[in-house]
């Protein structure tokens, strides 16, 4: 059945989207700034899976839809269909990634240890109700912090936790990569270099099996929430990858592209926040046999901004299908088909538009087989 | 100082200061504009360290434009949507492509905004080295 165009109605939906601004509008109004400034890990998940980094951006797109997750992607991914894209950055080197958070499930004591840095982890999950009040307390300084601006006037508090940190060394904190020392004593295998062009899911059709490329940059735009429920489904016994995290990293790289005027030189065109995760998978073992040739292999993750679930989930549903079976997250194309924000939310959505025609031949046929009963 | 390393410091630092930075060369030389600044895409290649393959992890909106400063090019592409700062940092490109210009003092005020934001991480960097932890296993000595 083929679809079938409407027409009419416009000035109802002209009256809905004044509607929608009706219910956008509130007497307090929200500046972007702010947005970006109280709804960080919100502004990360909008820009990781709309696949377009842009604080501001997706703090507008925020703003402009009411706060809803799918809208602002959609949003995004339409603004940039709109933009050219002059350039490929060289290829960004995470472990040289100035650190603000560093951890490892695997190992206690790593080299340069691990930094809890900014995590929920460890909080008591209470509302804490003195945040009912409008909170404007030294807020531009805690920000400042955090932004390392410098604009901001020290308080004295700020001098003396100052002067007592003064033992404790202000450089940026970059670290090796954990998996680097299972690699020197010879308990994961060293891997060549793979130059291969990477795919681009954006630009070309996915067929199967997908390249590695392809499945990695599926996954970084990936819903959060599906490739949660992928990476726990196996975990579960619907797969069989329960990974260890070998090291969970949140930091910034800098993204740098070829001089236009020398591409043998390159230009930084500035840092962006990622979330890097790699997990050790033990292999699979039933028989004796086995387990005298089990081996560890890796499943990667890497995310804009800060999202630790994501990240670890990608690493799993990434390991995952390197397995076989029949599980759903060991199926490629089911995996990599139905995890994306934007075709998920517009395919349910479109339910909502009128189907009229088709409707009525589903009916029809229903009408006649009960006639014919 | 090499370019990936002045371009880097011009990216994190505000738009007034990089104006600053340019401010007396476009004082003193001929600036003219070859390419308007213009929003760009620009897509982040990443190697991952599992099986060190290369993969898109996404794009980051940019802004870029070229000038000449008395005759020589310069370029500039920075994260964002800052045409001001693009085109200070372009500025700033093109007087120092020039070798017969006298680089010290521009150079000089990039170095200065490198210590500055230096200065301006040291105080996270305290605050997160204080978050290293030392686990203890129950039971070991």
């Amino acid at each position: 059945m083929a679809y079938v165009a409407v027409t009419g109605g416009r000035e109802a939906i002209e009256q809905s989207l004044k509607l929608l601004e009706i219910f956008r509008e509130s007497g307090e109004d929200i500046t972007i700034s702010c947005i970006k400034e109280n709804m960080g890990l919100l502004i990360d998940k909008i820009m990781s899976e709309a696949g377009f980094y842009s604080r501001d951006y997706a703090a507008l797109a925020l703003k402009q839809c009411e706060g809803s997750v799918e809208e602002a992607v959609f949003l995004l991914r339409a603004y940039r269909s709109t933009l050219p894209r002059n350039y490929y950055s060289n290829p960004v080197d995470t472990s040289d990634m100035r650190l603000i958070r560093r951890i490892s499930a695997a190992f206690k004591d790593i080299p340069g240890g691990q930094i809890l840095g900014p995590t929920y982890d460890y909080s008591h999950r209470l509302l804490n109700f003195s945040l009912m009040d409008d909170g404007d307390l030294s807020d531009s300084a805690v920000s400042a912090v955090r932004n390392g601006s410098s604009e901001e006037k020290l308080s004295s508090e700020d001098e003396e936790e100052l002067s007592e940190d003064a033992e404790i060394s202000g450089g940026d904190i970059r670290c090796g990569r954990v998996t680097d020392l299972l690699k020197a004593d010879g308990v994961m295998a060293e891997v060549e270099q793979d130059d291969t062009e990477p795919f681009d899911v954006t630009s070309n059709l996915l067929t199967f099996p997908a390249p590695r490329s392809a499945r990695l940059q599926t996954f970084a735009r990936s819903d959060a929430g599906f490739l949660g429920g992928v990476a726990y489904s196996s975990m579960r016994g619907y797969g069989a990858v329960h990974p260890t995290v070998s090291e969970l990293r949140c930091g910034y790289v800098e993204v740098c592209v070829p001089y236009v005027l020398d591409e043998e030189d390159e230009i930084c065109i500035g840092e962006i926040l990622v979330t890097e995760v790699e997990a050790l998978v033990p292999s699979h073992t039933e028989t004796d046999e086995d387990f005298d040739k089990m081996t560890l292999s890796g499943g990667y993750g890497l995310i804009f901004g800060r999202n630790e679930n994501k990240a670890i989930a990608m690493s799993i549903a990434d390991a995952s299908l390197e397995t076989t079976g029949d599980s759903p997250s060991q199926d490629e194309e089911f995996v990599l088909t139905h995890g994306d924000c934007l075709e998920m939310s517009g395919f349910i959505s479109h339910l909502k538009l009128p189907h009229y025609v088709t409707f009525q031949s589903s009916l029809d046929r229903v009408r006649a087989k009960g006639e014919k009963r | 100082m090499n370019r990936r390393e002045r371009t880097a410091v011009l990216a994190g630092a505000r738009t007034e200061e990089v104006k600053d930075a340019a401010k007396e060369i476009r004082e003193s030389c001929e600036i003219q504009i070859l390419k308007q600044p213009q929003k760009t895409l620009v897509m982040v290649k990443v190697r991952e360290s599992v099986k060190k393959s290369l993969f898109y992890l996404g794009e980051v909106l940019a802004t870029e434009c070229m000038v000449t400063v008395n005759g020589i090019k310069g370029a500039s592409v920075m994260a964002g949507d800052d045409f001001e700062k693009c085109i200070s940092a372009a500025i700033i490109d093109g007087y120092l492509n020039d070798a017969s210009n006298d680089h010290r003092a521009v150079l000089e005020k990039i170095e200065k905004l490198k210590e500055k934001q230096e200065k301006a991480r040291e105080k996270l960097n305290r605050q997160l080295r204080k978050s290293k932890v030392n686990f203890n296993v129950m039971g070991e000595q």
